[in-house]
């Protein structure tokens, strides 16, 4: 098997967790594909700064930290800049997650599936609605009867409480 | 951590909760991000990039060359099995195993053979290669730019002469072309009359490491085989001696030298030199086409090795 081949694998098997990486620190959904793009691209030219005894992951998260703080630099309407510190408390989430049990990133995630599971029904409707249906909130105003505002406190509360409960599992202790 | 940190570190989890979220709830399927990202890599300017950055020393742990494997997996099928070194038996296997990687490199091949004149006469050949089924070499001319390439892949093997028609076909369109310009020396004839000869067996002996300065200075300490011609038909002229220099850190084949056995006041080649150069990763498979080594409108002639040629 070729360099090329070989790399596809390892790239295959890391890309949900990139894309999740990403999207934690970039909103704008074309601006995630191009990073990831770009991560993928970058960590193949510096293939050989890869210690192959390590862990990848952690790898192509730092390359992706990167690429993530280039884009806000270039970008001055970006919204919601990220630094080497708010990196690092990512990855170390990312890196908890890897540690679960399962063989994809899908599998390791059952831990959040579970979360979701036991949340109050009043927060686990508009999550559900939102995340798994993928419903607009105007929608989901309409299908549950609340307001804006209120639908709005609900999703933040739920994910709240989500990552309280993900957290928990992580065994992370969130300090903020 | 004050106020200001707080909001933002809460914005950041609920980014990272909310990312999470369109993870968990349906396996996500990013099939055509990794196409296009693998493509990208494809190209040429990204994989040049990456042999820029790459150190010497690990870019020695891709890649061989065909004909060096070709020699090598002769060696390795016409041995004799008594009395070689078990240990040399492993370093040519080793080397055949890295040969087997598909990436493509340049070597300097140099082929030296004596004239009717008693003069040795030199060719210095830039050779690519890519795995054991493709390769283009550049042949140069009698006259001064009027060098030509000849090379192998996948379906076709070809022939771009300084003028004249493309020769392309499916089988020894190379072999048949260079017969027919008996001026040319050329290694590619040589290796597969090697190839097709060698009927006898070698014995391989381990010899004293040794240590090769690469073109880029890089200094790689390689296990040293010599195999030793044993008995050979009547009729034929295999090499003499086939000498092979791996490396001791990857297994790569760094040299490999082959030479006959002239006698006095023959002619004919002498040694043919294989010589690692490079890592050549911008060269796509493209490279490995005829195209790739003329420009303008040239006629194709397609060669059947059984047929006839046909102007296309």
């Amino acid at each position: 098997m070729d360099a090329t081949s070989l790399f596809e694998i390892l790239i295959r098997e890391n890309t949900d967790m990139l894309f999740a990486y990403i999207r934690s620190g970039v909103r704008d959904q074309h601006a995630v594909e191009d990073l990831y793009q770009e991560t993928v691209l970058t960590a193949w030219k510096r293939l050989d700064t890869f210690d192959r005894e390590r862990p990848i992951g952690p790898w192509l998260r730092g390359i992706a930290g990167k690429t993530m703080l280039a884009y806000y630099r270039k970008t001055s309407r970006a919204a919601q800049p990220i630094d080497e510190e708010s990196l690092q408390w990512l990855s170390d989430r990312f890196e908890a997650i890897g540690s679960l049990q399962g063989d994809t990133f899908y599998d390791k995630l059952a831990a959040l599936r579970e979360c979701i599971e036991s949340l109050p029904e009043t927060y686990q409707r508009p999550i559900t609605l939102r995340y798994t249906d993928q419903r607009c909130l105007g929608e989901i105003e309409s299908i549950l009867s609340l307001a804006k505002e209120t639908l709005k406190k609900r999703l933040a509360r739920g994910k709240a409480r989500l990552a309280s409960c993900l957290e928990s599992k992580l065994r992370i202790a969130e300090t903020s | 951590m004050n106020g200001v940190e707080e909001s933002k570190r809460e914005q950041l989890r609920d980014s990272w909760i909310e990312s999470l979220l369109a993870s968990a709830v349906t396996p996500q399927d990013h099939g055509d991000h990794v196409a296009r990202a693998m493509k990208r890599i494809d190209e040429p300017e990204a994989t040049h990039k990456a042999t820029v950055t790459r150190k010497p020393k690990r870019s020695l742990r891709w890649g061989a060359i065909a004909i060096a494997a070709s020699v090598l997996l002769a060696l390795f099928l016409l041995i004799d099995g008594g009395g070689t070194s078990s240990t040399a038996m492993a370093a040519v296997q080793r080397s055949l195993n890295v040969a087997a990687e598909q990436m493509t490199r340049k070597y300097l091949l140099q082929v030296q053979y004596r004239t009717s004149t008693e003069q040795e006469a030199q060719s210095d050949i830039d050779l690519y290669v890519r795995g054991h089924d493709r390769f283009a070499l550049r042949h140069p001319g009698l006259l001064p730019g009027n060098s030509f390439w000849l090379g192998k892949n996948q379906i076709d093997e070809w022939v771009v002469p300084p003028i004249g028609p493309v020769r392309i076909g499916n089988d020894m369109v190379l072999s048949r072309w260079l017969a027919s310009q008996q001026q040319l020396d050329t290694p590619y004839l040589h290796l597969t009359t090697l190839l097709t000869r060698m009927s006898d067996g070698y014995r391989l002996e381990e010899k004293s490491d040794e240590e090769i300065t690469l073109p880029d200075g890089t200094k790689e300490t390689c296990q040293h085989v010599l195999a030793k011609l044993q008995r050979a038909d009547e009729g034929n002229s295999p090499p003499d001696t086939i000498e092979l220099w791996a490396s001791r850190e990857t297994g790569m084949a760094i040299r490999i030298v082959v030479r006959w056995k002239l006698a006095a006041g023959q002619i004919g080649r002498e040694s043919i030199v294989l010589t690692f150069q490079s890592d050549e990763p911008s060269l796509s498979d493209q490279w490995f086409t005829p195209e790739a080594h003329y420009q303008g409108q040239r006629g194709i002639m397609r060669v059947d090795s059984l047929g006839q040629p046909a102007l296309e």
